[in-house]
Parts: structure tokens; sequence; C-alpha cells
């Protein structure tokens, strides 16, 4: 009997997970009634403005607040003198100050902040801040502050490096030395801005116990609280991180100054505070992900294997550090899991420049690191003669591969995805590239890259991987989950919600994720690097069956049977062979009633397959690893240089989809992002000023860049993930530039080795492309 | 200055400063946080709300050329818990993630489909291009306005 | 400036009441969409003491045609241009750039007038206007007057309206014949953008050679400027391949252009010869 249910269970079709549900909390946001922290204030809640920095670089001689102190409706002013003054960050090196003490180092940076009664008087106080500087020398670009003699930032960082990476494996020389061709490539990609539709901020309240409560859309609560509390000199229980809903991120609200900041306010006035930009400040003085430069040597045999691969990667962190250290090092080792190089040897420059710091952003360098490598090896296809796409084949992991930094490929659907690429978009008949870009005309190509990603990251938080979730039921009924990852937007309490639905057969629109708050949740990682679904969804369903066994066993004791008899269905325990049922709201209610109004509560825990990376950088970094195949199609307007997105063909290894529709979702808008990396968007800088601070010069695309996209599937069996379910957030961004610069190239037979391709730059490359044929003939 | 607007079918009057932007005075001084503030110069739509049934970015719009006319904003689509199609489409299609454009976005897209209950797909994207967002790469939202087109017009 | 500024505001009913007004206000600015304005006070650029609001005044709205002349009223927003019968007929060009001029929303807040006054460089309608042998109508305290839309623009947001007058209306003169029309531009971004150059042309054809050629660049000087070198070498030619690069080059020797965060001079200055070729041939085939 009891293997008859166990095999019930097995074959049963699933009812939620794989269905397009719609997401939970959509309905809320259509009628406009979601709440997020630009709708939330707090009773006596005053707004921070802060006081940046008006010069690159510079010691500060004096900072005269009397004027903005004396500004009616002002109620606190703060300067480094009422900050901790200890160095903290999330990261190494710790550099960050809550405001500047002697020191600014790029316009914007924080030299003091006002809290008033309103945004506009605190604007205005915030203007009337004197601060008196002694000017120093710039500098903005890597390689200049790499110079001996370069502007210092930091006294502690003399050459600048605020990071250095470097990793080596195989025998690189001896690599190089079985290669029959060795081919190299740069490539730069540029400073690119969030444009999150909802800009930064936060709200802060001190309490009487010398601690505060932040309500902030972040990420990484729990990891950020770590931050806080070491810049803010206080424990960690001091602080509470509530996390109301995003209005998007895409990595831009991990870990924000803006939250202590806030705090000191509080602090000072005994008033909340609320901290908002506008969009302006959010870009101006934001946190982009960085630029990195590129150089690629790569050995390849005459049947086209990798033998060696040497790269240089040198990144423009900025002022201060933030998320940049991993995403550099993401940026020189990642892609050592998609292609098996062999022999490989790789040196990374995290460099200080007197710009506003960079950050993270989905695709956290693995997406600049796939766009200079991808048009790479299309390039070497082209001069080797070996088509791409089989080079990609030839040299991509397998299911079962341990890559040279001991990285373990337990599912792999990257030649599926090559194959059903090939064969959706037509790329495999492509036209041949012109010879000499035509002079008129707006002419066609189609181009194709490849990519891959992880599902959670090790390096996170140091003392462990993973994630807990508790999924229970009440008195009420109401089957809840709990875990410790925010939903950042892009529907992860749906997928938790259809996980534990699964388990338990509940209708899936019924069950609710609690809010993140870090007085209750759990104490999670974070939703970032792709983990929410496969690391904290398979917490979910390790919490629903053991909640699962607990409703089984009160249901037989309570209809008198063996629990073997008791399936779970359709929101009901039911006995096997007839004979009576419970709803989930009767066992609820029972549970709540025996126990003193206790939840029946199913725990769960998944702890990883991954491990710290040894001091060769020699570890599993992730639980599963995800990968894809995008074709772009664009026009290119031969006279102009503007480049068009036609046609899309977006192909992914994400394992099991536990929801397709909001899955197609996140690779519809990650495709968008990699269009716009591509062709549209950059933060312009001069003289360390952000020239294009706004969406009339900061281009996010619209309706009209982005062209209808076709998405598939290719469901592999991955063992870990819930379900087998792997993720899609990040890789669905991954490949897309590439594809759309290596289209560019197939189009005018021009190489780009820069994004994004603005009409400018294509077309200086076009000119220099026509004159040189010119001279030529 | 004394403002009066037909505010979602009911009167409104208020005392207010009148070149305060009409989405800050929705959203300051009726609590209408519906709105949305993003850009602020009129560039992404978030703030979109129908100013005698055609949409406009509020957040250029000085309160006092609304005196005397009908705003019509989110809170004004659908009765209760009752969904207007578009919404329902727009649910229904997964076409929201973070959801922060996209009240501006549903009232256009209103405003589109009064002017034009057969839109097309190319309509959408063609006339809704002042609108932003910059989750969904905007397939799913176009898919669910050509939805709600067809089932506003099945309905008359 | 903020909310916090003392800002008088004036509804205005009349044309006069708005001269009237403009003339006790030092310091006062006409507002009619706002769509600039707005903008401008938000970042502080301008700070007027008084906004004068002319956007309901009556004889400001409204498109008329007669004597030959069409009479687009200051207050008219675009949305109500583009989408006129007599517009999209007798100056296509004017409906290009109007569909360019921003989204919808702004479409249906901004007016003729207020794209006018601004005095962009890059003014989306600048070019038609100029291809149209546009002329400004302005009212101020000694009555009305009216300017060649060529002698509108004095730089970059200057105009030569006087600070007491108001713009009335935009008309294109009797005997303009709009019909073969055109503007393009070169922009970066699809969907909403602003023009990194632009271009309108405007020609009369007889026997397919051009009997009467107007052509204007945007975003390539101070102001919006006409190419007259081009428009006479046009007169009595065919639009053949090698007239239309004459004209590309003289075109381009018109432009002063400048670098700046949207694109270079020197980009500036070759997309100048582009798009005059295309609006070019673009207008002539319009029938």
């Amino acid at each position: 009997m009891a293997d008859a249910v166990a095999v019930t269970s097995q074959i049963r079709k699933r009812k939620s997970v794989g269905q397009p549900l719609p997401q939970i909390d959509s309905a809320e946001k259509v009628k406009g009634l979601t709440q997020y922290l630009q709708d939330l204030s707090v009773p006596g809640m005053l707004y921070g403005a802060i006081v940046r920095s008006a010069i690159p670089h510079g010691l500060i001689r004096e900072i005269d607040t009397s004027r903005a102190e004396r500004l009616s409706g002002v109620r606190a002013v703060i300067t480094a003198r009422d900050c901790p003054g200890v160095l903290f960050g999330p990261q190494e090196p710790q550099d960050w100050e809550i405001l500047c003490r002697n020191k600014v180092r790029y316009i914007g940076d924080e030299v003091a902040a006002v809290a008033a009664i309103s945004p506009d008087v605190a604007k205005e106080a915030a203007a009337l801040v004197r601060v008196e500087y002694q000017e120093l020398p710039a500098v903005y670009d890597p390689f200049e502050a790499l110079k001996p003699g370069a502007p210092v930032l930091w006294e502690q960082h003399p050459d600048n490096v605020a990071y250095r990476f470097h990793i080596e494996r195989g025998d690189l020389e001896a690599g190089f030395a079985r290669a029959d061709d060795v081919f190299e490539h740069d490539f730069y990609t540029g400073r690119f801005y969030h444009g999150q539709m909802e800009p930064m901020g936060c709200i802060v309240q001190y309490h009487a116990d010398g601690g505060y409560t932040i309500w902030t859309p972040t990420h990484l609560p729990f990891r950020s609280r770590m931050t806080y509390s070491k810049g803010l000199g206080v424990s960690m229980d001091k602080i509470r991180i509530v996390v109301p809903p995003f209005g998007g991120s895409f990595g831009m609200k991990y870990e924000l100054n803006i939250n202590c900041i806030a705090a000191l306010l509080s602090k000072k006035s005994r008033r909340p505070v609320k901290i908002f930009f506008e969009r302006e400040e959010d870009i101006g003085a934001g946190h982009p992900r960085m630029g990195l430069h590129f150089h690629y040597r790569l050995g390849v045999t005459r049947d086209g294997r990798f033998v060696a691969k040497e790269a240089r990667v040198v990144g423009t962190g900025g002022a201060r550090t933030f998320w940049t250290p991993p995403v550099l090092s993401t940026a020189c080792y990642r892609i050592d899991s998609l292609y098996h190089f062999q022999n490989v040897r790789t040196e990374g420059f995290l460099v200080y420049t007197n710009q506003s710091p960079a950050t993270c952003f989905r695709g956290f360098g693995n997406a600049e690191a796939l766009t200079a490598l991808e048009t790479f090896i299309d390039e070497i296809g082209e001069r080797t003669g070996i088509d791409p796409v089989e080079l990609r084949r030839m040299n991509g992991v397998k299911a079962g591969d341990v890559s040279l930094h001991g990285w373990r490929i337990a599912s792999c659907g990257l030649r599926e995805c090559l194959d059903r690429a090939e064969s959706v978009s037509g790329f495999r008949n492509r036209k041949p590239p012109p010879k000499i870009p035509p002079r008129r005309g707006v002419v066609r190509g189609i181009g194709l890259a490849a990519g891959h990603h992880i599902s959670g990251n090790r390096i996170i938080i140091n003392e462990y991987d993973g994630a807990s979730a508790q999924v229970r039921l009440g008195f009420d009924g109401q089957v809840a989950v709990i875990v410790g990852e925010p939903d950042i937007g892009q529907g992860m309490n749906t997928v938790f919600a259809q996980i534990a639905a699964e388990v338990l057969d509940v209708d899936p629109a019924s069950v609710r994720s609690l809010p993140i708050d870090t007085l209750v949740s759990p104490h999670g990682v974070g939703t970032l690097g792709s983990r929410g679904t496969t690391v904290a969804g398979r917490a979910v369903q390790l919490a629903a069956e053991d909640a699962r066994t607990k409703l089984v066993s009160l249901a037989a004791e309570l209809l008198g049977v063996p629990p073997q008899e008791i399936r779970l269905q359709s929101g009901s325990a039911v006995v096997a062979s007839g004979g009576g049922s419970l709803s989930m709201a009767e066992l609820g209610r029972e549970y709540a009633t025996r126990y003193g109004g206790a939840f029946l509560i199913g725990h769960g825990h998944f702890t990883p397959p991954t491990e710290i990376p040894d001091a060769t950088k020699y570890g599993n970094l992730s639980t599963s690893y995800v990968f894809g195949t995008h074709v772009a199609e664009v026009e290119v307007d031969t006279e102009t240089g503007a480049t068009r997105v036609v046609r899309y063909w977006a192909l992914h290894d994400s394992g099991t989809i536990i929801n397709p529709s909001t899955a197609t979702g996140q690779v519809h808008g990650g495709v968008a992002q990699g269009i716009a990396s591509a062709l549209l968007e950059e933060v312009l800088v001069k003289d360390g000023r952000v020239t294009n601070p706004n969406f009339l010069d900061y281009r996010i695309p619209g309706f009209q860049d982005i062209p209808e996209m076709y998405v598939e599937f290719v469901e592999t069996k991955d063992p870990y993930g819930p379900f087998g379910a792997k993720s899609i957030g990040e890789s669905s961004l991954n490949p897309t530039a590439a594809a759309v610069c290596n289209a560019i190239y197939n189009a005018v037979g021009v190489r780009v080795h820069q994004t994004p391709v603005t009409p400018e730059r294509l077309w200086k490359l076009l000119e220099t492309a026509r004159t040189e044929a010119r001279k030529k003939e | 200055m004394r403002i009066r607007i037909d505010l979602n079918g009911r009167e409104v009057e208020a005392d207010t400063v009148p070149h305060r932007s009409l989405a800050s005075f929705l959203r300051n001084e009726l609590g209408l946080t519906g709105t949305k503030l993003s850009c602020e110069v009129g560039e992404c739509g978030s703030c979109t709300v129908l100013l005698d049934g055609r949409p406009v970015t509020s957040c250029l719009v000085p309160v006092a050329q609304a005196d005397g006319r009908s705003v019509q904003t989110i809170e004004g689509l659908g009765i209760n818990t009752q969904m207007h199609p578009l919404q329902e489409a727009f649910v229904g299609q997964n076409a929201v993630q973070c959801g922060f454009c996209i009240p501006g976005m549903i009232m256009a897209a209103k405003a589109l489909l009064d002017r034009k209950p057969d839109a097309s797909s190319e309509d959408v994207r063609l006339i809704l291009s002042g609108n932003l967002c910059r989750c969904t790469g905007y397939q799913k939202i176009v898919e669910a306005v050509v939805i709600a087109a067809r089932e506003v017009q099945r309905n008359g | 400036m903020t909310e916090l500024n003392t800002v008088e505001y004036i509804a205005v009913k009349s044309v006069a009441e708005a001269v009237t007004a403009l003339q006790s206000h030092k310091g006062a600015r006409v507002i009619m969409g706002g769509t600039d304005l707005m903008v401008g006070m938000r970042d502080g650029r301008i700070r007027p003491s008084c906004l004068v609001d002319v956007s309901r005044v009556r004889e400001l709205i409204g498109i008329a045609n007669h004597h030959g002349s069409l009479r687009i009223g200051a207050a008219t927003k675009i949305t109500d241009i583009i989408e006129h019968p007599v517009v999209r007929q007798a100056c296509p060009a004017l409906v290009d750039a109007g569909k360019l001029l921003g989204g919808w929303q702004i479409q249906n807040m901004a007016t003729l007038a207020g794209n006018v006054c601004n005095a962009s460089p890059a003014a989306e309608t600048a070019g038609p206007l100029l291809v149209l042998d546009a002329e400004v109508e302005a009212c101020g305290p000694s009555g009305l007057r009216s300017i060649p839309v060529h002698q509108f623009w004095l730089g970059p947001g200057k105009t030569a309206l006087e600070p007491t007058e108001i713009l009335t209306a935009i008309i294109i003169p009797p005997g303009v014949d709009g019909r073969r029309s055109a503007y393009q531009r070169v922009h970066i971004r699809h969907s909403v953008d602003i023009a990194l150059v632009c271009s309108a042309a405007r020609v009369v054809l007889a026997d397919g050679n051009v009997q009467e050629a107007r052509i204007a660049l945007g975003a390539v000087a101070p102001t919006p400027i006409r190419v007259r070198e081009a428009e006479s070498y046009l007169q009595g030619r065919a639009l053949s391949e090698e007239v239309l690069d004459k004209v590309a080059e003289l075109a381009q020797a018109a432009t002063q252009p400048i670098t700046d965060v949207r694109a270079s001079a020197e980009y500036r200055r070759a997309m100048a010869g582009v798009l005059v070729r295309r609006v070019l041939q673009s207008a002539a085939r319009r029938a």
C-alpha cells in the first residue's frame, strides 16, 4: 500500500510546477495599490538630502553648516564628526565612510547630510552647506591610474589597485606551444546603469536601544546588515531591515551607504528619515556596472581545440569598493566553466579612479566577459574556417565535466541549445558578411552567441551557503512560505508558492510568501547570484515535504487510519481507499486548537554541494550551471551606423521550468537589457562628471528598440534544484550583447570591440573600413 | 490657489501651489500613490494619467492646468475588486514584473483602446513608445494590450 | 526651483489679458503645454516670478485655413496639429516632425508655439516651419506683428520675442506649396528621443525638375538653419544622384556643428549630408 501511494505521487501529473501562473502580487500592482518605498511614509518622518562633493578629488578644508542649520524646517545636519569614523563596506578593501572625513574622491562623494520637514527644504538646506576644498589632481582612466606617478586615491593603495586577481591552471606556455594558431582580441564593455524604474531610497528610524529599523528594498537584507552594523558601530541584532516591494534593482540595491546616512540623521533628529533619490542623483551619483577592458590571447589547434588562454582584465572600479571585487573575479574566470581552455592564466585589476563607485549588475561580470569572448570565438571561427558553432560544441563543457577550477557541471544543455538555436533561427543558412561595408542602404545580418551562468554562489556569506525555509499552516487555513530571500520583482514568491503547492497539492494562488523582515525571517543569503529558485526554492520544497509528513500524520490520527492511507489531494487530506477527508483549513484549525494557536510548520534547509575556493581558487562555486544560446538578427543603416535588432531567438537550459510564463518574462527582460548594453546605454563621464544623468540622454530602450523574441527552454535534469530547476535571471542577459555584435559583423563586415555600439561609433568604423578599401583600390 | 478637479468621477477641491506638478499633487496631497514618479522629465511615462481623456505625463503638468478638468488615474480603473480588461490581461499574461511602470503603462494603454479599440501589436509598440519598462522587454505588455483590446471589443 | 518658491499664477482668458500680465509682472513667463518649462523650472534653469497660463485662451487654439494661409493657434496641441486633415495634406513635414516630438503624452501636452519659443537648435518642428516659409505672429503692448520664422531664432534659447510679447500663431502664408515636404532625423533610440541632427525639405516639382526648393537643418548650428546655397543650386535640376551628392556637400558646408554629449561635430556634419539627401527624396516622393 505504501509503495502504491509513492508511485501514485510520482506519476501524478504536476499541477503547479510547470504551470504559467500569474505573479501572485500582480493584481495589487496593476491596481496601483502596491506600496513601494517611494510611496511609504512613517509618522513624523523627515526627508534627507545629501551634500555631495562638487570636485573629483580633493582635501576637505572646512565645512560650514551654519546656514543650513538656521534654515526653517531643518532638523538635523550631519558631517563626518557625527559618524563613528570606521572604514567599512561590503567587500575587501573596506573603504566606505558614512561621510567623508578629510578627502573627497569623486564628484558626488558624500560630505554632509541634512534632514528636514520636506524634500524641498532638505534640498535647499543641502545647497546651503559650504564646503571648502583643496583640489588634488584626479584620474579617470584605469590605465592612467595604474601608471607610476598617477594621482593616488587611497594611501593604503599607492598603486591604485583596489583588488588584484590572479589565476593559473595547467601549463600555459606548453599549451601555446601545442597551438597551431594564436589569436588576440581586445574588448571594452562600457559603464552601464541599472535604469531600474524606482530610484534608490530608504527610510530609517532610530530606536531607544541605540538600534535602527531600515525599510529598504535590498537583495540581501542579512548580508547588508553585517555591513551597516560595522559602519554604524552597533551589533547586528540592533538593526532590523524590512524589505518593501522592489521597483526594480538588477543589482543596484544590494548595499547602499544612504542607509547609514539616513540612520545617523535619524539618530540626530530622533525622527524617522527618508532618503529617496531623484533620477539625476540615481544616475549621477549612483553605482553602475563598471567599465571592463579585456585582452585575450587564445591558442587553438588546427582542428579547433582550445589549448591555452591568457587574459588580462582591467576594471574601472571608481573611488570606493562596492561589489566590484567578485564582479572582477567573475569576469576573469567564470568563462572557464563554459569552455575547456585546458591551460589558463588570467590577471585581473580592479582600479581606483575618481568616479562614482561601480557595483554589480545582472550578469555580474560574466555577461561582460561573454561579450568579449563570444565575439572573439566568432572571429576565430571565421579566421580558422571552422564553423563558430562547431567550435563551441567542440570545446564546450558537458554534463559530468569538472572545470579546470573544480566546478562540477551536473547537468548541461549547451549542445541542445546550440542545435535548437541553429535550426529555429536559420543561422546555418546565413550569408557571408560583405567584404567592404556598403556605402548606402540598410543591410541585415545574423549573429549567434552562447552563454552560461551559475545558480547560486558560494562566496556571498563566508560561514555558509544554502537556504532555509518554513512552510506553515495556520488556524485560518492559510499556507505560507517563509524564506530569507526577497522577491525582487521577478516573481520569486510565485515560484515558491508553486513549489510548496506542488508538494502539498493545494492551489498555488492561495499560498502566500511572508514579507522579508530580519526580525522574523530566516537568515537568508539573499536573492542574488541567480540562486533564488535553485537554492531557496529547494529549501521550500524540503520544508513543504516536512509539512506534508506532519499533515499526513495529523490527518491519519484524526481520521483514524494509518498514515500510509492518507494522501494530500486538491487542498485536502483524504483517505486513499475512500471514507473521509479533512480540508487544510480543518487541519490548520485542529492543530492550532490543540497547541495553543501554534502553526503547523514544516522545516527545510538545503546545503548545496559547493566549496569555498582554496588559495589557488579551486573549488566548486555553485549548485548548478545553466546554459543558453542566443541569435540576433539586425538591420544596420550603413550611412548613419544606426542598428536595430529585428528578430531574436533565445534558447535556454535552466533545468525544469517552474513557471514558463515568468521564466519567459525573465528572458525577455534580460535580452532587452542585453540589447541596451550592446547598442544604447553608457554612463558618460567627462572630467569626472556624469554628462548624461537623466532619461533624456541616458536612453533605456523603449518598445521600438526591442523586437519580438522567440524563447524556448531545453529542459535538462539537474539533481539539486527543486524538481530539477536551475536559474534563468542572469543567463537570460549574458549572451545577448555578443549575439548583437556578431550580427553587426555579419551585416557589414566590421568587427566592433566596444559596447555600446552607438550609431556614431559604428559609423566611424564603417567609414574607416570604406576609406581603407578605397585606398586599396 | 484653489483648484477643482473631476478626479476619477468625483469632484475634488483643494488649495495648492499652482506650479506644483499634477503628479506631486496626486501623490502628496491626495495620497493617491498609484501614479509613480521615475524620471520626472516626461521621458518614461510612469506618471501617465488621463487629462480630459488624453494621456499626459503628470510630472510636467502644473496642477493649475488641471483645474476644472477631468483626471483619471490608475485608482479609477476597475471597481473595487473588479478589474478593467487591461488589468486582467496584464495579470494573466505576466506583463508585470516589478510593476513600477505598470500604472502609467495601463493608463496609456487605456487611452489607446479608447481611441482604437482594435489596436494591433504594431499600434501598441508605436503609440505606447513614450512608456518605458526595465523588467519585461515589452513583449508580454504588447500581448496583454492586444488581448485586452479583443476583450473590450467583445463586450462592446 | 521647487514648490517652496513663490510663483504667481495667472490663468488668462484672452491675449490682451496675457499681454497686460506680462507688462505688469517682471520676470513673468508664458506657459502653454509646460513640457519644456516644467523641466527648466525643476532643474533651476528657468526661474519665473509669475506664470501666465494661456493654454485655455480660445483665440489661441485651433487651426484655421483662410485666404489660402494656414493659421495654427499658439496653444494648439501637437496631437491636434498632426491629426488635422489640412495639415496632413498641406504640410506633411510638420506631421513627420510632430510624430517624433516626444511620445504620445508629450504630443498631448506640447504646443507648436512652445516648441518654437523654446528655441532649441534641435527642435523638431523648426525645420518644417523654415521650409514652409512660416511666419510667427506675436502680440505685444503695441499690437500684432509678424516675424518670418528664419528671423525668429537668435541663438539657443533666444528668440526675437520681447518680454512683454506673446506668440499668438504660426502662419503658413498663402502660396506656399507644402505638399511635397518631409522631415527626418538621426537619433540613437528608436523610441522617444531627441534629434542628433535633423533636416526638413520642401520641393515644388515641374516636369520632374525642381522648381522651388527649401532645405533646413537642425542641431548643426546655434539655431535651426536654411541651406540657401543648396536651395538655389537645386532650382531647375532633377534630383539625380549627382545632384543629391552636390546638395549634400553644400549642406555640410553650411553647418557649424558642435561636439556635445549627444554627438561629435564630425558625425553631425556627415549626417547633415545624409539627411538632406533623404528628406529631399522623401519629399519628392510625396504627391
